[in-house]
């Protein structure tokens, strides 16, 4: 996935920044790009431990070897102040942003945005290998971001711009989490669970439990989506995005060390095909986040409320 | 009115090789629904108007791609008229103003069903049903 902001175009999945105002710096490795080099190396080492695991699972399995894909533009009014401090959005540039999202398949591997999240615009891309493929349930290796990176220029929607509140922290950065995810469909509901582990990066060898559940209700034309889930986080991962350490610290960001912690999410969504090509989209996502995420000197609120309105063009 | 999947056998109506007579009129509006996924149904609102070149007495029929018609409304000696159908439709249909014995298409228009999205079982992944 390939998300830009106003000010910035933002590869999600890889996760590199491109700002406007700079193209030249596009091949360049600079500081904005420390995020990246990990990402696409932690991207690099999940795709070989995938292929290596894909390569002597179970040969029997019959795949749909058809190269498959899709590809998505999509603009968007997004209000999102974040659980970050100074991340609120201030300029009406702040609150409008694109994205450019691809989902590719083949032979079972896969890059995909969750289109059965609101926020699928937002996140970075999941990679992957189908291990089974039923039509009630999908087993998946899965390496996924389950955070989104920030530092002190780039958190929440708001990109290259110095967020004083973050000044001098250390990069927080997008590692993939590797495991399995169970997804199940039944009628018209989609739910399903995953487990992420910090191995191969081996940075804060934290995990993640994540569980979702969207139920899909058809008015006429619409698609109106309710869902609900939650994400715990271990204590590692937490000290990793939300721990302040001794060399971040300061008067107004003491040290801190947080336990485990979870995010619960609701969210109502719908969409609307305006043609053959155009997508509406809209929807709002309340998220919670637990006492010792919000406890953190970086963090602002326990409570976020996002909103979009996006209109999306589909190849 | 909902005829999606309903067609009745039609006789001559979808054989295609009747004279359509040059002066009428039969328009609709919208003449297009879009639908999310391909094979979802698509759900409009439509007003049916037309205008023949003199009163006679006929019938509205919506004949799908695999020539079943199912019939919408039948008038007697009528030169004008309009009606408002809610359709639910899965594919397009061919809507045609037809003699009563069903011989002779009096006008036809095309009403189209598309989608964003094609039909297929892999991209559940990234597609809503």
């Amino acid at each position: 996935m390939v998300r830009f902001l106003t000010k910035c175009v933002h590869f999600g999945g890889l996760t590199i920044y491109i700002c406007a105002s700079d193209i030249a710096n596009i091949l360049k490795i600079g500081k904005n790009e420390r995020i990246n080099i990990k990402a696409k190396l932690s991207t690099f080492l999940t795709a070989v431990a995938i292929l290596l695991f894909a390569s002597v699972s179970n040969a029997e399995v019959i795949k749909d070897d058809g190269f498959q894909w899709n590809v998505e533009i999509a603009v968007a009014i997004i209000s999102d102040p974040s659980n970050l401090v100074g991340a609120e959005q201030k300029e009406t540039s702040d609150y409008f942003g694109g994205s450019l999202i691809l989902d590719l398949y083949y032979k079972g591997f896969f890059i995909e945005s969750n289109r059965h999240r609101l926020n699928y615009q937002l996140q970075s891309s999941d990679f992957g290998y189908e291990l089974v493929s039923e039509d009630t349930y999908d087993i998946d290796l899965l390496a996924r971001s389950y955070i989104n990176p920030f530092d002190e220029n780039n958190a929440g929607v708001i990109f290259e711009e110095l967020n004083e509140e973050l000044e001098g922290i250390e990069p927080r950065d997008a590692y993939l989490l590797q495991g399995v995810r169970y997804t199940g469909y039944r009628n018209n509901d989609v739910y399903w669970f995953s487990v992420g582990v910090d191995i191969l990066d081996g940075v804060h060898h934290g995990w993640v439990l994540d569980g979702f559940y969207t139920s899909t209700y058809h008015l006429r034309n619409w698609d109106l989506q309710l869902g609900a889930g939650a994400t715990l986080f271990s204590a590692n991962m937490n000290q990793y995005y939300f721990g302040i350490e001794q060399g971040e610290s300061s008067d107004s960001r003491p040290i801190y060390t947080p336990s485990a912690g979870y995010r619960g999410e609701f969210e109502i969504s719908g969409r609307y095909p305006v043609n053959e090509h155009w997508l509406l989209t809209t929807g709002l996502t309340l998220s919670h986040y637990s006492k010792s995420i919000d406890d953190s000197p970086i963090t602002a609120r326990q409570n976020v409320l996002r909103y979009v309105l996006s209109v999306s063009y589909v190849f | 009115m909902l005829f999606a999947g309903n067609f009745v056998a039609s006789t001559a109506l979808a054989q295609g090789n009747v004279a359509l007579e040059p002066s009428t009129i039969l328009d609709v509006k919208p003449n297009k629904c879009v639908a999310l996924n391909e094979g979802r149904s698509c759900f409009a609102s439509v007003n049916i108007s037309w205008r023949l070149k003199a009163e006679q007495s006929y019938c509205l029929v919506a004949v799908n791609s695999v020539d079943e018609a199912d019939e919408l409304g039948c008038w007697r000696q009528s030169k004008v008229g309009n009606i408002n159908l809610d359709l639910e439709l899965t594919r397009s249909v061919d809507l045609k103003l037809v003699t009563l014995d069903g011989k002779k298409v009096l006008a036809s228009s095309v009403f189209q069903v598309s989608w964003l999205y094609e039909s297929s079982p892999r991209k559940r992944r990234w597609r809503l049903f």
